[in-house]
């Protein structure tokens, strides 16, 4: 009988994993409306699970979620009062609005609201609110600067970074060229040489 | 310098065993867990719930009380691999420290603790945080490093007016029973997921 479970369980595993695979990281909204997250459109979401309880889930359109990121929805902390009160629990909503990222291996508690046009940082774990426009760091997260210096910084940045010879179509953006790959390697020629002074191709 | 290689068919017959005991450790639930760490060397007392696949580096350095619940991706640290920069003029040194955490405690997703770290009775580790330090008896830690944000006195109240509303009034459960292992289990989530529904975004 031992071994009937154990077999189960193996299939259970390897069906979950085969189920999953069938979706990339656009389509995977999909999976998670079915189980009553509120998912806009345009979002890149990179985790294939969103917790016990999914339907405390609301994000917005343009969102990306990096690997590795995890939606508390409950706070399980009650497990020290079992003796005393049996069933305590407490549950709480995620809401997430537009044009936001969420960065890898970030923590998310329950009762949370991230604003529009804000960065949450790698390895964030953010406990409270988070306004507008603004880039959150640290454990437990703090806005750390606004929308507006980092585009400053980045805008200057590429301009260095950019490529001089790369083709992009009209329409399309870095990522849907088809250029892409081409592209990649005169990026990569560009900054070893920017960075290393050398060409290694 | 150290050669690390070795011979490749004892390479290749480590590679199964990792991978043999990867795919064992993901499907055991946590009674099985707790006594595949038992017989490492973990000391694990009763009522304990552990989620997590890779609990420790020197299972033997690890003592846990009653009732402790770790979550996934918990990991206990016995030894210091920082000295790995004192290595090229000492080649051997090393660093070790117990961890003991005391009864009644939980630990949120994603806790790595240090070691010579003593976790106290009735403890709340928050999820994400990194303890460097004893934690106090009855305290809520969490940051990194963690430092201690709160009693648990306040945190209970404030679950217990929580669970007041969002408690799904017409959930069933035996008697001597909890929400956990009670028959109607399934049936009660549904219920709960209706509910919280209806509270948060005022549909169902």
């Amino acid at each position: 009988m031992r071994l009937f479970k154990v077999i189960g369980r193996i299939l259970n595993w390897m069906i979950s994993l085969i189920r999953l695979s069938q979706y990339n990281n656009f389509t995977i909204a999909e999976h998670f409306r079915k189980q009553g997250a509120q998912i806009g459109k345009n979002c890149s979401i990179m985790i294939r699970s969103f917790g016990d309880e999914p339907y405390l889930i609301k994000i917005g359109n343009h969102v990306g979620i990096a690997t590795g990121v995890t939606f508390l929805t409950h706070d399980s902390g009650t497990w020290i009062f079992q003796d005393e009160i049996p069933d305590l629990q407490t549950y709480g909503p995620i809401i997430i609005e537009d044009n936001c990222i969420i960065g890898q291996n970030a923590t998310l508690f329950p009762n949370i609201h991230i604003g529009t046009n804000s960065i949450v940082a790698a390895g964030a774990v953010v406990i409270s609110n988070i306004p507008p426009n603004s880039i959150a760091l640290g454990t437990p997260a703090r806005v750390i600067s606004s929308i507006e210096k980092f585009k400053k910084k980045c805008i200057e940045s590429w301009g260095e970074q950019k490529p001089p010879d790369i083709i992009i179509e009209e329409g399309h953006n870095w990522w849907n060229s088809k250029n892409l790959k081409k592209n990649r390697e005169k990026l990569r020629k560009h900054l070893t040489n920017l960075f290393w002074n050398q060409d290694k191709s | 310098m150290i050669n690390y290689k070795k011979p490749q068919i004892l390479s290749v017959i480590n590679n199964i065993k990792k991978l043999f005991k990867y795919l064992l450790i993901n499907i055991y639930n946590f009674d099985q867990k707790i006594k595949y760490f038992r017989q490492e060397g973990v000391q694990i007392g009763e009522g304990c719930e552990i989620h997590t696949n890779n609990l420790t580096t020197e299972p033997y350095l690890l003592r846990i009380g009653d009732h402790v619940f770790i979550s996934e991706g918990v990991y206990f640290v016995n030894h210091n691999g920082a000295t790995w920069i004192l290595r090229e003029k000492i080649p051997d040194i090393q660093a070790f420290g117990p961890i003991i955490v005391k009864n009644n405690c939980y630990i949120g997703k994603n806790v790595i603790v240090f070691p010579n770290v003593t976790i106290g009775n009735n403890c709340i580790i928050q999820a994400g945080s990194v303890v460097i330090s004893n934690i106090p008896d009855n305290s809520i830690a969490m940051g990194s490093p963690a430092r201690v944000v709160g009693s648990v006195d306040d945190f209970k109240k404030k679950c217990i007016m929580n669970w007041k509303k969002q408690y799904p009034p017409d959930c069933i459960i035996e008697e001597g029973h909890n929400w956990w292992n009670s028959k109607h289990y399934k049936a009660n989530k549904k219920k709960l997921r209706n509910h919280l529904q209806k509270l948060f975004w005022d549909n169902s």
